[in-house]
């Protein structure tokens, strides 16, 4: 992806996790976020993305 | 929700690997070895539209006008009553209604190969209104649904984009390049059943023809009652094949599609799961099936069908109370269990359609004979009295 997509893409992150106290780091953060929380939805999605890059084929 | 925040995180590692990441991990279509790659185009209201017609590994034609039409008959864009569902691979909805606009001008030439092909149009047209159908593979359609970006949404609305995340030129060798890209892997079994209605669709549309029936005029009531029909069906049988997908349940978590929580309380006929979060989709009389273990469990458990028999929010966690499941097959106290709605039961289905066909076409169907039925006077059940009511 262009330089252009990635200040898009963290402009982006940045205005969706405002007032969460989140920021994109936090995607591979540790710990154990609650169940239904912002945080916890941000490390599944990272995990199961690299998952996904992990089908052959992909 | 949080799915815009597990969309985001998915997001940020396709920006860091560089490569677009699968959303789905079953392939959503096939490329039929016959099948027609178009793209095409029009400059201004003005100007004459402009298409390059293709199969695999064919030489492609560019034409305008009712070449269009003789370039996709060449191509096999034919009606045979007994064959096989043509398929159409186009970059987006832009080019089927390009497509569809030469067709309508000539659905009545006296040519019958162009007459064809317009039909053939009209049919996918129709099939477009389909989701999961294999009659039109529209790729940007496809590449939005299977595949997520290290960019943000926007960008994801444009052809170009996609070719350009996946490597492939803008030529029509491009387009196939494309379509090969995103339609690896094994097919969700569950779109069988949407596949098998395409050639239903399009050999009934082709006896139509044979009849003489121009696509362009509106369907009769019966037809046009059954199409509404098939496509809530789709719809449904959509929906289910893509939670069959292992990747996709993960995201239908976030959704409120998918829900898992701890068994609290398990009788004889009920058992009970306190779900964390609250903002399950399933409602009180929702057909459930349901397995011991979390979203990656489904493949290997034991998948059970039940209803949901009641739901109440205690303590902050969704109580689900689940009823119909064998008890041999319920779990115990303490087991993790995973909720999602029931696929439709393809025999119901089926079963459903043709009784439905029969009474549309029978003889004195009103919606078939064109007759506004007469007022009768019956009873009205109270709780459609209340509902009515309610919102007056």
């Amino acid at each position: 992806m262009s330089e252009s997509h990635s200040e898009a893409l963290h402009g982006l992150a940045e205005q969706m996790l405002a007032g969460t106290g989140l920021t994109a780091a936090d995607v591979t953060g540790g710990g154990n976020p609650a169940e239904g929380s912002a945080a916890q939805a941000l490390q599944e999605g990272w995990e199961i993305a690299a998952r996904a890059a992990k089908i052959q084929g992909a | 929700m949080t799915v815009e925040f597990y969309d985001l995180a998915q997001r940020l590692y396709a920006e860091t690997s560089g490569k677009p990441v699968l959303k789905v991990a079953g392939a959503l279509f096939g490329v039929s070895p016959q099948a027609i790659f178009v793209q095409a185009h029009q400059d201004g209201a003005h100007s004459a539209p402009v298409a390059t017609v293709s199969t695999a590994g064919g030489s492609p034609v560019t034409a305008k006008g009712v070449r269009v039409l003789r370039a996709l008959a060449a191509a096999g864009a034919q009606m045979d009553p007994a064959g096989d569902a043509v398929q159409v691979v186009i970059p987006d909805a832009a080019t089927l209604a390009v497509l569809a606009g030469i067709a309508r001008s000539h659905a009545t030439h006296n040519d019958d190969a162009v007459r064809a092909a317009s039909a053939v149009v009209g049919w996918w047209v129709d099939r477009a209104g389909y989701p999961g159908t294999g009659a039109v593979i529209e790729l940007l359609a496809h590449s939005r649904q299977r595949y997520i970006t290290g960019a943000i949404p926007s960008r994801e609305r444009h052809a170009s984009f996609w070719r350009a995340a996946f490597g492939v030129g803008e030529s029509i060798a491009g387009l196939v390049g494309w379509a090969e890209r995103i339609s690896r892997g094994e097919m969700l079994a569950a779109l069988t059943t949407i596949r098998e209605d395409d050639t239903y669709t399009y050999r009934m549309a082709a006896q139509r023809f044979q009849k003489g029936w121009d696509w362009t005029r509106p369907e009769p009531p019966p037809v046009a009652a059954m199409g509404l029909r098939m496509r809530c069906d789709t719809a449904d049988l959509w929906e289910a094949a893509l939670l069959s997908d292992r990747l996709w349940r993960h995201r239908a978590v976030h959704t409120g599609h998918v829900t898992g929580g701890t068994v609290t309380h398990a009788t004889r006929a009920f058992f009970t799961i306190s779900a964390p979060r609250l903002d399950s989709r399933l409602r009180v009389g929702a057909d459930v099936i349901g397995w011991i273990g979390g979203c990656d469990s489904y493949d290997r458990a034991t998948v059970s069908h039940g209803h949901v028999h009641a739901a109440h929010a205690v303590n902050g966690a969704l109580n689900l109370t689940i009823a119909g499941i064998p008890y041999a097959q319920r779990p115990n106290p303490g087991d993790w269990v995973t909720l999602m709605p029931a696929p439709p039961n393809e025999r119901t289905v089926r079963m459903g359609r043709s009784r439905y066909r029969r009474l549309l076409f029978r003889g004195d169907s009103w919606i078939a004979s064109g007759k506004t039925p007469g007022i009768r006077r019956r009873d009205v059940p109270l709780d459609v009295l209340c509902a009515a009511a309610e919102t007056e």
